[in-house]
């Protein structure tokens, strides 16, 4: 096969990005090029793992100050959002993302044509929750990720996307759809008239992105998935068994106080790490438990003072050779952490605070593959069990082995490249 | 933790630092009177010393002919592996696990140190003393101690960085720069043997080690002392937080390839390049990650080392 060149185009935020790394190793492994069109703010993440990058504003210009205060007001805006039930959060928070979401879109527009004209590739992967004129009408194949949740594609039988509702709860999809699409009804007129303005048809109700004519991934693994009313079937659909990239070895550091004890890796992604007060909490508990804890505190490693003996707090950690290496991972329900912790055969306790979140929480609990505990509501002894029951549950611990082999086997990010280059020209 | 005075371990592994830089073969001569006179002590705790390496194989010794080197030293590393840590040693890198994992508050006392490590109070002492030496702690008030700055927080590290911006290249155009060719060809053989190697199936320590030395040998060079000391002490205390706080291992790479561009300018007596590398070279190390993302919005670029 001649070498292929394939843009990646995955959102400003860590999951996607990181997701799509994972897929150009193993194009690279394969001799063909994989170059990244990514914000500026995602500068140095790509070309870190050895990936060109072609900066594409995502987002208004702002000066180093402005960020700051644009990020210390976002965090208070958002932070008590955070509290409420993913219906109450649809006119709050998520009304406020898919603004800002739209607005990327039209900002990127421009420089995205620009970007593609000079990189002329065989194939674009956009890994977003919304669709991108310019890519879609570049003239080259393009392939949808879709890498939140599986319930991002709409179905009968699948809960409504961000509702955290389960399978059996189909009585409750309407009103919740209603609501979303009440809640999301100026922001996506907004969007449809940009598509109009771009001479692409409009969406329904609800949807900001369409699937792709040539190739759909969706990072879900077998256990997980929905039984749909409409099967999502080759060859434009395809699932993946997650995408889980190389990463820098991980040394376990020494924690003395608690030697040979069980090792859990807590992350809540980079904006879950702003709810300081909740990492607070649970390091004053995690203080007198048998375990080790490792905490992604992201950006507020400094806010935190006496820390436990059992407690090793850092800014970042190469997750997926951290996960390998621990008993039990407490994550938000973002779909990299979901699927990394299968991947390796790891329960997980999951504590979501928005978005896809809810959705992959409630699926991992009815799924018998982790624990869902309320964020904030939970209670010392519910941790606790939550704790000792997942470390020690012999059967979940065969059952996740068996997954874990499963999706090493599938090896999803060679089935990805291999997809990809399918249809690239 | 085992006992052992910390001076015939640092001397054992100076000695072991000594033959490395000669490029000592298996099987070359350790006479006790040249190291004595080389680290100015007597005969005596350098008998402990080589005591100590052949304890741990890296020295054989035979009935009148003495010590000798028994096995290859590692070109890469200016550590001597299996050489046992002191108490001392131990404490000291105890202490800064604890303090860089924001475990121990801003000031303690000798006390503190004793009850929280269990340790003889001369130990802690000692330790505090090195410490102190080192610019780690400062005295403070009646019987505390303070923590001096170190980059041991995101906004410490773009201090630190802020300021070898200001001095590093500078050192490089000042007058009366000397290039040393024994050292430089010392360090360049290190990197070069661990660029060979994959760094991610490597121990972090030999890397961590090659590119602090790389930064002092270039302040050894440089004729004024203001400079050069305010260079290494930031190196020794970046070469200590690394160690506890991790690197990114692939920009590890990438700065072993500047350390080396670096010296070949430095060496071609081209200062002026020689200081615009080192610019380059340490503002590179600060573009990381961004610290926060989110859909839709832009993400704060400020760095995530790691």
């Amino acid at each position: 096969m001649t070498r292929k060149t394939i843009a990646f185009f995955p959102e400003a935020s860590f999951g996607a990005a990181l997701n799509c790394v994972g897929i150009a190793q193993a194009l690279r492994e394969r001799g063909h090029e994989a170059v990244f069109l990514c914000d500026p703010g995602f500068a140095g993440v790509f070309e870190n793992y050895g990936f060109a990058e072609h900066p594409v504003p995502m987002a208004p210009d702002m000066s180093d100050e402005e960020l700051e205060k644009f990020w210390s007001g976002f965090i208070t805006r958002h932070l008590p959002h955070f509290r409420l039930s993913p219906e109450d959060q649809l006119p709050t928070y998520v009304r406020d993302c898919w603004e800002a979401i739209v607005d990327s879109a039209e900002i990127a527009e421009a420089p995205l044509q620009a970007a593609i004209g000079r990189i002329d590739p065989d194939a674009i992967v956009v890994d977003n929750v919304i669709g991108f004129p310019a890519l879609m009408q570049a003239g080259v194949p393009w392939v949808r990720m879709v890498s939140c949740a599986e319930t991002e594609i709409p179905d009968a039988q699948v809960p409504p996307v961000m509702s955290g509702l389960g399978a059996e709860d189909v009585a409750s999809f309407p009103a919740f759809r209603a609501r979303y699409e009440e809640a999301l009804g100026p922001v996506h007129a907004r969007y449809n008239s940009f598509r109009d303005s771009r001479g692409l048809p409009a969406l329904p109700p609800g949807e900001f992105m369409e699937s792709s004519p040539d190739l759909n991934l969706l990072l879900y693994a077998a256990p997980l998935r929905f039984d749909r009313a409409e099967h999502l079937s080759p060859p434009r659909f395809h699932y993946l068994e997650g995408c889980v990239r190389e990463e820098d070895p991980f040394e376990m550091p020494d924690i003395p106080a608690a030697t040979n004890t069980p090792v859990v890796y807590v992350s809540f992604g980079s904006l879950g790490a702003a709810d300081v007060a909740l990492f607070e909490r649970m390091i004053r508990l995690f203080a007198d438990l048998p375990y080790r804890f490792l905490i992604n505190v992201g950006g507020y490693k400094d806010s935190f003072r006496d820390v436990p003996d059992n407690v090793h707090l850092d800014y970042w950690y190469p997750q997926p050779s951290v996960i390998e290496k621990t008993d039990l991972v407490i994550h938000h329900g973002g779909n990299n952490s979901v699927h990394e912790a299968l991947y390796f055969g790891k329960p997980s306790i999951v504590m979501p605070y928005c978005w896809d979140g809810h959705d992959n929480a409630r699926r991992l609990h009815d799924t018998g593959l982790g624990v869902h505990l309320d964020r904030y509501a939970w209670r010392d002894q519910e941790m606790m069990d939550a704790l000792a029951g997942l470390t020690s549950d012999k059967g979940m611990k065969t059952r996740l082995g068996d997954i874990s082999a499963d999706m090493i086997a599938a090896d999803g990010r060679r089935q990805a490249a291999e997809l990809i280059l399918n249809v690239a020209r | 933790m085992e006992r052992r005075r910390k001076s015939h371990t640092e001397l054992a592994r100076r000695i072991v630092e000594l033959l490395r830089v000669e490029g000592a073969e298996p099987g070359t001569k350790v006479a006790e009177q040249r190291l004595a006179d080389s680290f100015g002590v007597s005969r005596t705790p350098i008998r402990a010393a080589l005591r100590l390496l052949t304890e741990t194989g890296i020295l054989s010794y035979a009935p009148r002919q003495g010590y000798s080197l028994a096995r290859p030293l590692d070109t890469a590393s200016a550590d001597a592996p299996g050489l046992p840590a002191s108490e001392e040693d131990q404490l000291f890198q105890a202490i800064l696990r604890d303090r860089f994992a924001n475990r121990l508050g801003d000031t303690l006392s000798v006390n503190d140190l004793m009850q929280r490590y269990g340790t003889a109070r001369t130990t802690v002492m000692h330790v505090v003393a090195r410490m102190s030496e080192d610019g780690l702690l400062e005295r403070g008030h009646g019987q505390h101690w303070r923590f001096g700055p170190a980059p041991d927080s995101l906004s410490a590290m773009e201090e630190s960085a802020r300021f070898r911006e200001l001095i590093e290249p500078a050192a490089l155009r000042e007058p009366g720069f000397v290039p040393d060719a024994a050292l430089f060809s010392d360090i360049r053989r290190r990197h070069q043997a661990l660029l060979t190697d994959d760094i991610l199936q490597t121990e972090m320590r030999a890397w961590i080690d090659a590119g602090a030395d790389f930064h002092d040998a270039l302040a050894a060079c440089c004729a004024n002392r203001f400079l050069a000391r305010a260079i290494r002490q930031q190196t020794r205390l970046r070469r200590l937080s690394t160690y506890h706080i991790g690197a990114n291992r692939r920009r590890m790479r990438d700065a072993f390839h500047e350390h080396l561009a670096i010296l070949d300018a430095v060496e071609a007596g081209d200062g002026e390049r020689a200081a615009d590398l080192m610019l380059v070279h340490v503002r590179a190390a600060q573009n990381q990650r961004p610290r926060v993302s989110n859909r839709g919005v832009p993400p704060i670029a400020r760095p995530i080392r790691r």
